[in-house]
């Protein structure tokens, strides 16, 4: 698709709901960083707005794209970010807003919160098995607790594989 | 009609993914290097997200089910149809790659609206001139709703004919053509067109003349209805396009066969639907026939005929088309020549065929009205450049007129000058 031709049309609405949950999200997450509060609101409203605003403007190539603001100021406010459980959770919060900001697209069909609802919940469940297992384990060793998120997101897919073989069968069968 | 079949659906991972992936490795270095666990928590979720919508996907294989039209007259083009995966609540997350023919401008993404059957989708395009062209079977996509996983659904998506001819040719078929084979037993009908006995009472069609409805019966039955007769056949003719490279380059050249292969299609159409026997022949380097005949049948085989020409690169010499064309039908029957008439062999081709005895018809898709500007002028030398080139093209048509009759054809969106002049059968012996 060249600049010249007419954006595609809008198939559902501008998702107000979930670009205010990732706001909210960013700027919580901020609140465990040195930056001051306003600044702090100033940058998660401004970065949603713009991203926003290029996922629904911007022709297909670049909309891809539109992520890319509030990916950098997760990665820069991470990287100010005080070391403490709070801003941990905060964080996976943030991010988690991130996966619902996506699946709210106006150029997508409308529903797609509910339609992404089982893999968002599997997301955030590995992100709380992980949280919790940092907080809870004596030594509050953090990598024991990726490790253990990642345990049980490795039980949860032998447990799919186990429920639909299908998706491991790539050959296609000769008496269908 | 042909469809083809999706490849294996397997996953396809996005941008978007990777956007997300570089992103959490970034994150999990960050936090390597500062001994902060904050960073391995805010990636944790996108390094695990493209799995878990790939885990809760649709498994392997997707199918999706494809019917689409296409409606609309003259410039505007609206292609219309359904689609539906199995199981239906996959088909919001569906969506349509869609090759469009270079003949028409729009939207590559349709308008969709999503219903419990399945997803009704709109493309709302323009035809800038007459055209013929496929639209290949579509690409249809399973995304998940987050944007991070593809798949390729599986399922027969036929391919899609968009016609669009000047409505002109619709009166076409009433002028009475020359023949060249009278069947044994045959008597000539003194009539125009549809004429002989009457057959019966059908169903009025929107193309049927006032003349034809049975006002009558229509009164008595509450719908239109029309007569029927027993149809005569009123004549042989042979559409013959020539394909073969001018000077004007590859583009332009293009540009005209577009039109020209519309305007094959809408001719041979408005004769068939009259009975007469219909050819069609493309000449490039050699020449592609379709012999002589009637019916349904031969109008599929023509627009099979007319999507599969293609411009030759190399041109053939002029002399070979009638002695091929000799090959395939009698001579003195009515020809209908396509041809720009730029180059020299392009004029050369009419004598040739008059040599031959076939009385011949030039209508000739004007160059002047696909050219674009290459470099831009003021309005006093640009007006004067199109003064030059139209007195150009004046005396080139002039020159052929010599040989045969030709009807210049720039305003692609009308054929009343073609349609006036073939109702007039003296002036076509004159020519």
């Amino acid at each position: 698709m060249t600049a010249a031709e007419p954006r595609p049309p809008v198939r559902g609405s501008y998702g107000i709901l979930p670009g205010v949950v990732l706001a909210g999200a960013l700027a919580l997450f901020a609140t465990g960083t040195p930056i001051p509060w306003y600044l702090d609101l100033a940058v998660a409203v401004g970065v949603v707005a713009v991203a926003t605003g290029v996922r629904a403007r911007a022709p297909e190539p670049y909309r891809s794209f539109a992520v890319a603001p509030v990916l950098v100021a997760l990665v820069l406010l991470a990287a100010v970010s005080v070391a403490d459980p709070i801003p941990e959770l905060f964080g996976a919060v943030a991010s988690l807003g991130v996966l619902l900001w996506l699946t709210a697209d106006p150029r997508e069909s409308p529903g797609g919160v509910g339609r992404a609802g089982m893999s968002l919940l599997l997301v955030a469940f590995v992100v709380v098995i992980a949280w919790a297992s940092a907080i809870a384990l004596p030594s509050r060793n953090s990598v024991v607790g990726l490790a253990g998120g990642l345990l049980v997101l490795s039980l949860v897919v032998l447990a799919v594989f186990i429920g639909r073989p299908e998706f491991l069968d790539r050959g296609r069968s000769a008496n269908p | 009609m042909s469809s083809r079949s999706a490849p294996v659906s397997e996953i396809r991972w996005t941008a978007r993914t990777v956007l997300l992936l570089v992103a959490g490795v970034v994150l999990i270095l960050f936090a390597v290097t500062t001994r902060n666990p904050v960073p391995v928590f805010v990636g944790l979720p996108f390094l695990v997200a493209p799995v878990a919508a790939a885990m809760t996907g649709p498994g392997a294989p997707l199918r999706a089910s494809l019917s689409w039209h296409s409606e609309g007259s003259e410039t505007e083009v609206r292609v219309r149809g359904t689609l539906r995966a199995e199981p239906v609540g996959r088909t919001p997350d569906l969506h349509l790659v869609v090759e469009r023919p270079g003949d028409l401008d729009g939207p590559l993404e349709p308008e969709i609206q999503c219903g419990p059957e399945g997803a009704d989708f709109t493309f709302e395009w323009n035809a800038p001139r007459p055209t013929v062209s496929v639209i290949p079977s579509p690409l249809v996509v399973w995304q998940d709703p987050t944007g991070l996983v593809q798949r390729v659904a599986e399922g027969d998506r036929p391919e899609l004919v968009v016609e669009r001819s000047p409505p002109d040719l619709l009166r076409l078929g009433s002028v009475r053509l020359e023949r060249t084979l009278p069947l044994p037993g045959e008597t000539r009908s003194r009539r125009i067109g549809t004429s002989g006995e009457f057959f019966g009472i059908r169903e009025a069609q929107p193309s049927d003349p006032p003349r034809l409805i049975n006002w009558v019966a229509t009164a008595r039955a509450g719908r239109p209805l029309a007569n029927e007769f027993e149809l005569d056949r009123t004549g042989d003719v042979l559409v013959l396009l020539d394909t073969r490279p001018t000077p004007l380059g590859p583009t332009v050249d293009a540009r005209l066969l577009g039109v020209s292969r519309a305007a094959a299609i809408g001719i041979a159409d408005a004769f068939l639907r009259e009975k007469d026997r219909v050819g069609y022949a493309a000449f490039g380097e050699f020449v592609d026939a379709v012999p002589l005949s009637s019916g349904r049948h031969q109008r599929a085989r023509i627009q099979q005929a007319v999507l599969n020409t293609r411009g030759a690169s190399v041109a053939g010499v002029p002399e070979r088309c009638p002695i091929t064309l000799g090959r395939y039908y009698p001579p003195g029957i009515t020809v209908i020549l396509l041809s720009s008439l730029v180059g020299e062999s392009a004029t050369d081709l009419v004598p040739h065929l008059r040599r031959r005895a076939y009385p011949v018809v030039v209508l000739s898709p004007s160059p002047l009205a696909v050219r674009s500007a290459s470099f831009r002028m003021d309005p006093i030398d640009e007006a004067l450049a199109a003064r030059l080139e139209h007195l150009e093209r004046e005396n080139l048509l002039a020159e052929t007129w010599v040989h045969a009759p030709v009807v210049d054809w720039d305003d692609f969106w009308s054929l009343a000058n073609l349609v006036r002049f073939l109702r007039q059968p003296q002036r076509r012996r004159a020519g």
